[in-house]
């Protein structure tokens, strides 16, 4: 067994707030996509649609939860030009990121929906809110904070998982910690060290998300 | 001339279970109606098809006009229900004020202030700005009363609001009830409470095995009991109202 030695890679450190900004753009703009989604989805999902568009936003959720990422990533980057559409890697990112995140949390958005009691959509009928009214002033405030702790697995998950962007031509923490590999041939402090700045990056995202929801909890349901 | 609120040949059905048997009930402008009636016997179907938050065979008409459903009653029938169903997101002052605001298309500040005014009548300013998680049963269901006051209702449907409450804090909203009675406020109530009905009801209504049974005004239902199934149930609930 070789000696460990992480001083190999304090020539390279100069190349570590790019690759780590481009994680972090990738983490939260994915992120942000995947919650806009997820809220759009999940309501429609929750209510009776006319049939096809219910078969299209099941066909959206269910072939993102049912086939691999990576397969997605490289149909989004490589297989869309084929019909005229491109991006750069980083866009690419983002949009699979967050289309794949989007899809699993629309069902955590819609689970939320259908716990929220049945009382306020009939106090809110009452009242005389409409539909829209109802899902946008009494039923999503109520369904997002019921659904906050299952958002913040969703970031962290997705914070971990923008290391298979590394396979795309985006220089992220993976793909800066491959190309040091690849110059150094020192692969335990490389990777160990990028096992330790996704944990930071995660136990972060986990204290933002429990301060979010001290937040909210100044009202319970 | 048409009754505020009235249902003709109302039949409302759960699967094979017939819960109201063809009702017809008419109810007056000024008019406090209490529903009684054994557990089961259809009161809080009935309200609630009044209030259009049921699908039921039939007619209900509210001036003349038929309700569907609650969206084409547009918030003139206000109600207050067992479970309070306040919303927990908002404040005490925003559960009053946001749904005028929202749906009545009232300025904020109008529709703060028209609040604050509401909650002071119902002695709840100094619950203004807490959650409804933080208020007893009793202040919930008068926060719950503003709300659909401040709508201006024609009528005001209580199904069972004090079921859930101790009699401490049952005695406040009935208090409450009293007083709008006073102030003219049509209102429905259904209720188990008959020491509570006789303060504020000017006419009751008794109902068993999804019919009205008995009906009338208050002094002739309660003082002339030819039916034997009413005064059998006055005799129970009057002897757990002790």
């Amino acid at each position: 067994m070789s000696d460990l030695n992480f001083s190999v890679l304090i020539q390279y450190v100069h190349l570590l707030p790019s690759a780590l900004l481009t994680t972090i753009k990738i983490g939260i703009l994915g992120f942000l996509l995947a919650l806009l989604i997820a809220i759009i989805v999940g309501t429609l999902r929750s209510i009776k649609l006319p049939g096809i568009i219910s078969v299209i936003l099941t066909f959206y959720v269910e072939a993102f939860r049912g086939t691999p990422l990576l397969v997605q990533l490289f149909l989004v980057y490589y297989g869309l030009p084929a019909f005229g559409i491109k991006m750069t890697p980083l866009v690419a990112a983002i949009l699979t990121m967050g289309l794949n995140s989007g899809a699993y949390l629309s069902e955590n958005v819609r689970a939320a929906i259908l716990a929220v009691d049945k009382g306020q959509y009939e106090v809110a009928a009452m009242l005389g809110y409409t539909s829209f009214q109802t899902s946008v002033h009494i039923v999503l405030p109520q369904a997002v904070r019921i659904a906050i702790p299952s958002f913040m697995n969703g970031f962290s998950s997705l914070v971990k998982e923008t290391s298979i962007v590394s396979i795309l031509p985006v220089v992220e923490l993976t793909k800066l910690g491959n190309q040091i590999y690849a110059r150094t041939y020192h692969p335990f402090e490389i990777y160990i060290t990028l096992g330790v700045l996704y944990f930071v990056l995660t136990y972060f995202a986990t204290f933002f998300a429990r301060m979010l929801e001290r937040r909210m909890s100044k009202w319970t349901l | 001339m048409d009754a505020l609120i009235a249902a003709k040949e109302l039949v409302k059905k759960y699967g094979d279970k017939t819960v109201l048997n063809g009702v017809n009930v008419k109810i007056d402008k000024g008019d406090v109606v209490a529903i009684i009636g054994p557990s089961g016997s259809g009161k809080s179907t009935l309200v609630r098809c009044l209030a259009g938050l049921e699908k039921y065979d039939g007619l209900v008409t509210l001036n003349g006009a038929p309700i569907m459903d609650a969206k084409t009653a547009k918030g003139k029938i206000g109600m207050v229900f067992q479970s309070f169903n306040l919303f927990p997101h908002y404040t005490v002052l925003k559960n009053v004020a946001y749904p005028y605001h929202t749906i009545k298309k009232i300025n904020k500040t109008d529709s703060l202030r028209k609040a604050k005014t509401l909650l002071e009548k119902m002695h709840l300013e100094d619950t203004q700005n807490q959650y409804p998680s933080t208020l007893s049963g009793g202040q919930k269901q008068r926060v719950a009363i503003a709300r659909a006051l401040i709508m201006e209702p024609e009528i005001i449907i209580y199904d069972e609001p004090t079921s859930s409450l101790d009699p401490e804090l049952a005695y406040e909203v009935f208090e409450t009830i009293k007083n709008l009675a006073d102030n003219g406020y049509t209102m429905i109530v259904v209720t188990h409470q008959i020491s509570a009905v006789r303060h504020f009801a000017n006419k009751i209504v008794f109902m068993e095995h999804g019919n009205i049974c008995v009906e009338g005004s208050i002094e002739n239902v309660l003082n002339n009991m030819n039916n034997p199934n009413l005064k059998k149930f006055l005799e129970r609930v009057e002897f757990s109202d002790l």
